[in-house]
């Protein structure tokens, strides 16, 4: 898939070190980011994976997306194609992962780019995305920018928020739970940041 | 508190299936040293290390990228499911959190599944990184040439462990599935008939193409199915080997009874005698009672048990076989309305494409495995010999415990520890020096046999 370039690592920098670097750069330090955040008076960390590089490989990513507690599908708002593949990321994403509630796992879908000049972009209209989301199962979505930190907190905030959701609910279910994830007042999360 | 403190490894840590794997696993320190270059298009060749001369022309290292990477991304989620397993156990919780404290600061990743995962991430890094190289590398720089190589070659090695990885998916999932049971009846059905069908064409020559053969995997094949006829015949021949040591046992028992009538009925048989000839009684129900039952025990406790658990390993790998002969028959039919130019569907396409992986998969797993059944077979022989000499040696102390008591009245200062040879060699001799003085006497009486028994005498004086 042609989809890498829609700024996900840029969207993992800006809000875990709140830096921007405009040089595209495939991603070979920081495979994943870890971020303490607060969930309704609750301190959680967050640990978010960056999946830049595995877009064609798809055996390789099953090892990626078991166990995620949420997906964020980022595609580029100036860019039509990126935005036409979420659903089969959306897809492929419950196939590989095989969550035990596929239809109520948490995804977050970010328009990314929203800063680039306006009359040059918006050849997705946020209507067509909304309603793409709506389809979904009302996936929430976020107009974001890397370069200018727009919305990228809100988002972030978003996806912790209904990855904390799926992991209580699935710990009610669950016959076993994850020891080492779980501190009392201190608990930790992990996310899948997918590409599209 | 010394924070350098070693962790000692809780024991089944050592058994993780990639252990050793990740120490392998590391950027090559260059890389990490070059990439301040990457602010700057590389232009002159002179000032500048050829990276792509470094990836491409060593080959091995290549090679090496692919072997490691293959093998640890096989593996990883087989590791990751016995991380999990294990740390259902306190001790290896504890370790794990100790480690994770040492680790604070130094890692983004708080646990030990995450770091599992970095290797996977990092092999697909390779093209990227690369990739960014070249397109920041002048057409008419002295490494652009090599990097093209070396991007498209680091591509395939990414390809590769995909694939390999997919291969394994697949077997993996043709287990599974056979233990779950085939839900969908009327598709399994359907299947079946159209594969029969192309059985009955492939038999009656109505094909357009030959038959696939594969003499690499026929070659397995034949040795997968000897090994397991080989344990076959091997358990019939313990079975047989019991059942003469039985019989054996059985006849002696009534030898010994036998006598023991015998010797009764003569009645005014010397008390010692007659004690020892209870003594042998005894002995030889001990062996047929005690002995036979044992041998019996510890040939289904030690033999036949691994013996079945030997067998069980056969099981997944003949499914996986099966599924294989399945779609060579479907790949068959695939092949034949490709050669008649026309367009299979996908459903068949997706089976004929099963078949190469799992011939694929298993042309690479079965000779390791039938090395690995081949070293399991040893130890179970290995097994077999231990209860054979420890019931021989059993057998040789009763019988020599017997032998003590039969020290016979003729046979001067025997000691404890002589051989039972040494105990029979002096009865022999006695018995004959008693057939000589007695027995000639005798025979020398019978007027009928004087001359035979002089023409031997004379005989045996004219050949000393």
């Amino acid at each position: 898939m042609r989809d890498s370039g829609v700024g996900k690592t840029s969207l993992m920098n800006q809000y875990v070190n709140k830096k921007f670097s405009s040089a595209y750069k495939a991603t070979i330090g920081a495979d994943f980011l870890t971020k303490e955040v607060m969930v309704d008076d609750k301190l959680v960390t967050m640990q978010i994976w960056d999946t830049a590089g595995q877009e064609r490989f798809q055996s390789l990513g099953v090892a990626f997306y078991r166990g995620a507690d949420c997906c964020v599908l980022v595609y580029d708002v100036n860019n039509n194609k990126s935005y036409e593949s979420l659903g089969q990321w959306h897809d492929e994403f419950l196939v590989q992962a095989s969550p035990r509630d596929p239809d109520n796992f948490p995804f977050v879908v970010l328009g990314n780019k929203v800063d680039v000049d306006e009359s040059k972009r918006m050849q997705v209209s946020q209507k067509r995305a909304m309603a793409f989301c709506q389809a979904k199962g009302n996936i929430p979505y976020f107009e974001t920018s890397a370069k200018e930190a727009i919305n990228v907190e809100q988002a972030f905030q978003t996806i912790a928020k209904n990855a904390l959701q799926q992991e209580t609910d699935v710990e009610l279910y669950s016959d076993f739970n994850d020891p080492i994830r779980i501190d009392n007042d201190h608990s930790n999360k992990d996310f899948n940041g997918c590409a599209c | 508190m010394s924070t350098t403190r070693r962790l000692s490894y809780p024991a089944p840590f050592s058994r993780l299936p990639i252990h050793g794997v990740s120490s392998r696993i590391c950027w090559p320190s260059w890389i990490l040293k070059q990439r301040s270059c990457r602010s700057s298009p590389m232009r002159s060749s002179k000032n500048h290390p050829r990276l792509g001369l470094y990836f491409w022309k060593t080959a091995t290292q290549m090679h090496t990228i692919d072997l490691v990477y293959c093998e640890y991304c096989k593996r990883h989620q087989d590791a990751v499911t016995r991380l999990q397993e294990l740390a259902t156990r306190q001790e290896v919780q504890h370790f794990l959190q100790e480690c994770a404290g040492q680790l604070q600061g130094k890692t983004q990743s708080w646990d030990l599944g995450s770091l599992l995962i970095k290797p996977v991430q990092r092999v697909l890094k390779y093209p990227l990184l690369l990739k960014e190289l070249m397109m920041t590398t002048s057409m008419d720089h002295g490494d652009d040439e090599d990097l093209v190589q070396a991007t498209s070659a680091i591509e395939n090695v990414a390809d590769h462990i995909n694939e390999i990885k997919r291969r394994k998916d697949i077997v993996e999932r043709i287990v599974n599935d056979k233990k779950k049971g085939d839900i969908n009846v009327v598709h399994g059905l359907n299947k079946k008939i159209s594969r029969k069908a192309q059985q009955i064409r492939q038999v009656a020559g109505l094909m357009a193409t030959e038959t696939t053969q594969d003499s690499t995997f026929d070659a397995l094949y034949q040795r997968f199915e000897a090994q397991q006829q080989v344990v076959q015949q091997l358990i019939r021949d313990i079975q047989a080997w019991v059942r003469q040591i039985k019989d054996h046992f059985d006849t002696l028992l009534v030898l010994a009874t036998t006598l023991d009538d015998v010797y009764g009925a003569f009645g005014g048989v010397r008390v010692r005698s007659m004690n020892q000839i209870k003594d042998f009684t005894s002995l030889a129900s001990t062996f047929s009672m005690l002995m036979s039952r044992e041998l019996d025990a510890s040939v289904r406790g030690y033999i036949y048990g691994r013996i079945d658990d030997f067998l069980a390993v056969y099981d997944n790998p003949t499914q996986v076989i099966n599924k294989r002969a399945q779609k060579l028959l479907d790949y068959d039919r695939w092949r034949d309305i490709k050669a008649r130019g026309d367009v299979p569907d996908k459903v068949l396409q997706e089976s004929a494409d099963m078949y190469l992986s799992i011939n694929a998969q298993l042309a690479e797993e079965l000779p390791l495995f039938l090395d690995m059944t081949g070293q399991y077979l040893h130890l179970i022989i290995g097994d077999l010999a231990r209860v054979q000499s420890k019931f021989y040696q059993q057998l040789i102390r009763e019988w020599s415990k017997l032998t003590q008591l039969f020290k016979h009245p003729f046979v001067p200062h025997t000691s404890n520890n002589s051989s039972p040879q040494a105990v029979f060699d002096p009865i022999v001799m006695e018995y004959h020096r008693h057939f000589d003085r007695y027995v000639d006497l005798l025979v020398s009486d019978i007027t009928i046999l004087q001359p035979v028994h002089s023409e031997s005498a004379s005989l045996d004086d004219t050949s000393s």
